[in-house]
């Protein structure tokens, strides 16, 4: 509990909602791309969560869930996933990255990006930010008003 | 008990730690050591405050001389903390302030 555990909390919220507007951003720049270094289309990445912890802690089976400390200390992003579902096929024989043998001769496959559910994301990801930062300004309003305790 | 060699000095046994407990009377705090406490604790939290105040400072000119390398909420969150602990460490010394003027006034 101290002073500015509110805004670190924050804080780590707030790098974590940028970091996955950049992943955004480049699922989008990417929403053409057939081609990877991996050889195949682009595939849409996501974000991976968890809560941060500074250190491992025991959790006491014989102390009641009252005692226990409860409050968490921010969010991390631990990794970046692939969405390996298949992508959209366009038949286009004409273009340098169509299939040139198989029974998907000709077909090109499109990354599998849409972009409807890219700019949800990127709603939610920008709400999530404004929420941070409302979350620092109400925790800097309340440390103020913490302070004018006593004032004459 | 076993002891090194060199804490045995001819047939004079070393105290092996030097507790100031041991040794000096701790049980009346004199006043001379509250007033360093003080000056102590005063000391360290101008300190802190500056070192907060030097943190945002310096992302902000990181902000400005290379941009990719700070989040624009890094910066503004160290200022946030800058003002916060030196709005606290104003009205800490404020109150002070006020205790030495009451002290100062009465008679």
């Amino acid at each position: 509990m101290g002073m500015f555990d509110a805004l670190n909390i924050s804080a780590s919220g707030l790098s974590a909602q940028r970091f996955r507007m950049d992943v955004i951003s480049n699922n989008i720049a990417n929403v053409n791309t057939t081609r990877t270094t991996e050889g195949e289309a682009f595939k849409r990445s996501m974000v991976i969560m968890r809560p941060r912890e500074d250190s491992l802690r025991f959790k006491s089976p014989v102390l009641p869930d009252a005692l226990q400390p409860a409050t968490g200390s921010g969010v991390r992003v631990m990794g970046i996933e692939k969405d390996m579902s298949p992508g959209k096929m366009v038949y286009d024989p004409t273009h340098p990255d169509a299939y040139q043998s198989g029974d998907k001769k000709g077909y090109v496959e499109y990354p599998n990006v849409t972009l409807v559910t890219e700019m949800v994301d990127l709603i939610t990801a920008s709400r999530a930010y404004e929420a941070n930062v409302a979350m620092i300004n109400s925790s800097k309003q309340m440390f103020n008003r913490g302070l004018e305790i006593g004032l004459r | 008990m076993m002891l090194s060699p060199n804490q045995v000095t001819g047939l004079d046994f070393q105290l092996k730690i030097t507790n100031p407990q041991h040794i000096t009377d701790q049980s009346t705090v004199k006043s001379e050591s509250i007033e360093r406490n003080f000056l102590d604790v005063m000391k360290s939290a101008i300190l802190n405050v500056n070192d907060m105040a030097l943190n945002a400072d310096k992302l902000a000119q990181t902000m400005v001389s290379n941009p990719e390398m700070v989040n624009i909420h890094d910066v503004t969150i160290a200022m946030s903390k800058a003002e916060m602990g030196m709005m606290f460490f104003k009205s800490v010394t404020d109150k002070v302030v006020l205790a030495y003027r009451e002290i100062i006034n009465m008679r």
